[in-house]
């Protein structure tokens, strides 16, 4: 389980450059599914037949936040845009990989000795930095293009009962996907789709839920906000690490259908599962967009709860993870009893 | 409109939380309309057959859902923090009574005195008069929502209630579900779900109605008080207003056009609305599937998104006579 945590993460896979955790995911789940689609926009469409003919839709996104290639200048300095959302002061000093030849390079601002008092008390914007690659002219930058994928070089371990790493978001939800075909078959049929480019506007969740049939519900697995560390303490937290996979209430782009709701913590109840909602309502997901497609969709998103999402390093709780994947897989046990 | 649809202003209905107001329509119209029903998203769905030659599907909206709060956190003296459900700006609900869906009542306090627009939402709680976390936990809960609390209340012909938005739009549908026995059209009424967090309802309904043509009921923000910044305009008291563009939407004109003849015709007072913020149903509706004919009569209304919001039963009349003639006059398109 953690152990494919840490393959899924460790792939490099932005908006629109999903291949690597596509094939990734192909070779784990081929073997035990009875068909794999990849539809036109990207997403990867997996059917686990069950005992009867309901379905349930399953959902995660593959893609991770990640940079592109704007601009290679005269000097050889690589010019970069995000794809999806980052504080841009997290940004310089780390380490990253470039484009298909994985060139690999460090970004950077200007240096301390050169900053006025005024830049040095100000955080950089995205467009006053640059990837350094040790090239020393546009010539000898040519392994890098216009448009390559840039990726964080962080690499998945475990420190005691924490994992840290990249992409939780929302490799943990492509995790537990696989994790609950791998266990099935079930009784209700599990119609899969591991998502594209939810990063830039839930672009796969708008296409995923169409011509579903007997389509009892979704539940979307993805990784939340934690603000465990960040907040005071007469604030929300919106949740907090060890405290078990979140439900999200209500967030920008959904409210959770609460039949569906009160089914899900019905089951972590009775399989005594720990469970937290998530405390605050920034942040959309897929489930946002698939409840409105056709006549809609009941919908829900059960998270882990990831510290410092959207960076190049996260940390998850490892009981936080387990359990997870332990309460997608008993909602789906239970799918069947569902009811709207 | 008190004494006949008092329910429809005293309900509680949050966005996603609209049960009680729709159990209660439920309960009003299912005998009065061919079939009732409730979609996945929570809109309630009332259909009416019509007996014209050349009749259509024509959709009338309106959203059940009010602006609100949703509790995000209980601190430990029981005081509770929360989230604005829908566009509520922070300033305007300082020292406000509100209701929770389980029937608690509560006030808004604010942590210290501030300028008016630089009150932040995370400086403000919820007291419910709770003791301790523990003593609140018995009392709500968190994700529980809750919505202003005030008693509605007619005076020289307007209305005064926190829910105008859209509950005014609710009640012109019941109005219209009580008086058209034989439309020309076939009517569906639905009262949508999740209006303020997106027109969220509307796209769903409609994508199950499919009709020809859509009109949503709401309100718009009268541009007619003292000094007031330029948002529409339309006025309290000069009749129904005729969308013909907001945020979400232009009019086609030849729907715009339909209507004015309509009021022109008939004698109903009317006004043309643009308005420069917004959007309603009419939004969701026109961009399902392929594209639906979709357009907006709206209720000028004073204090829109506010505790005490007020509209004039001149324009509900007005807009009441529109809709009428809507679905009993056959479309020239």
């Amino acid at each position: 389980m953690i152990n494919r945590l840490e393959i899924y993460s460790n792939i490099n896979a932005g908006s629109g450059n999903e291949e690597n955790i596509v094939d990734q995911i192909k070779k784990d789940i081929k073997g035990k599914v009875k068909d794999i689609e990849i539809n036109p926009i990207g997403n990867l469409i997996a059917k686990l037949p069950g005992k009867t003919n309901k379905n349930i839709l399953l959902t995660a996104h593959m893609d991770e936040v990640s940079l592109m290639v704007r601009d290679i200048e005269e000097n050889g300095l690589i010019k970069f845009s995000p794809i999806g959302g980052f504080i841009p002061k997290i940004l310089p000093a780390t380490e990253v990989i470039i484009g298909k030849k994985k060139i690999a390079g460090a970004i950077a601002i200007k240096t301390l000795h050169f900053s006025s008092p005024a830049e040095l008390s100000t955080a950089d914007e995205i467009r006053d930095m640059y990837i350094d690659i040790g090239a020393s002219s546009k010539a000898e930058a040519n392994g890098v293009q216009i448009g390559d994928y840039i990726y964080f070089k962080s690499k998945f371990f475990k420190q005691g009962s924490y994992l840290f790493g990249k992409a939780f978001d929302d490799r943990a939800g492509c995790c537990a996907i696989t994790e609950t075909i791998l266990s099935g078959p079930y009784d209700v049929s599990i119609y899969a789709s591991y998502n594209v480019s939810e990063e830039v506007g839930l672009r796969g969740g708008y296409v995923c839920g169409f011509d579903v049939e007997n389509l009892l519900f979704n539940l979307n697995l993805e990784g939340t906000t934690c603000s465990d560390r960040e907040v005071e303490q007469t604030y929300s937290p919106s949740t907090e690490l060890g405290k078990g996979p979140a439900f999200t209430i209500m967030d920008n782009s959904s409210i959770a259908n609460r039949k569906l709701l009160n089914f899900a913590i019905e089951v972590a109840k009775k399989n005594n599962i720990p469970y937290q909602f998530k405390r605050t309502i920034t942040g959309g997901t897929d489930s946002g967009a698939i409840a409105l497609t056709e006549s809609g969709i009941a919908s829900i998103s059960l998270s882990v709860p990831v510290r410092y999402i959207h960076a190049p390093w996260s940390i998850i709780h490892q009981q936080d993870f387990e359990n997870y994947i332990k309460l997608a897989i008993a909602i789906v046990k239970e799918a069947h009893n569902f009811k709207l | 409109m008190l004494k006949k649809y008092g329910f429809i202003f005293t309900e509680f209905g949050t966005s996603g939380r609209e049960d009680k107001v729709r159990d209660s329509i439920e309960k009003y119209v299912k005998t009065k309309v061919d079939s009732v029903e409730v979609d996945v998203n929570g809109s309630l769905i009332c259909f009416k057959k019509g007996n014209g030659k050349n009749k259509k599907k024509l959709m009338f909206a309106a959203h059940m859902d009010a602006i609100g709060f949703i509790i995000t956190h209980i601190d430990k003296n029981g005081f509770l923090r929360f989230s604005a459900v829908g566009y509520q700006p922070s300033y305007r609900i300082v020292s406000k009574q509100v209701i929770f869906e389980n029937g608690i009542r509560g006030v808004i306090g604010i942590e210290k005195d501030e300028d008016f627009k630089s009150i932040a939402e995370k400086k403000l709680y919820i007291d419910i008069g709770a003791n301790s976390k523990e003593e609140a936990e018995k009392m709500v809960e968190i994700g529980m929502t809750a919505i202003m609390y005030n008693n509605p209340f007619e005076q020289n012909n307007k209305l005064f209630s926190s829910y105008l938005d859209d509950r005014i739009g609710c009640a012109i549908l019941l109005e219209l579900i009580d008086n058209l026995k034989q439309p020309y059209h076939d009517i569906y009424y639905v009262f949508t779900s999740q209006e303020e967090v997106g027109v969220r309802g509307a796209k769903t309904s409609s994508y199950k109605v499919e009709p020809d043509v859509g009109i949503a009921l709401d309100v718009t923000v009268a541009s007619d008080t003292p000094e007031v910044e330029f948002a529409s305009s339309t006025s309290a008291g000069k009749g129904a207003a005729i969308k013909v563009m907001d945020r979400g939407i232009i009019v086609p004109k030849k729907l715009v056009d339909h209507m004015v003849n309509l009021c022109e015709k008939n004698k109903i007072s009317y006004q043309k609305e643009i308005l420069t913020m917004g959007a309603t149903d009419a939004m969701a509706i026109q961009q399902t599937k392929g594209g639906i004919i979709a357009g907006t009569i709206s209720i000028p209304t004073r204090y829109v998104h506010s505790a005490n919001e007020m509209c004039d039963l001149n324009d509900v009349e007005a807009s009441v006579k529109l809709c009428t003639k809507l679905a009993e006059t056959e479309f020239p398109f």
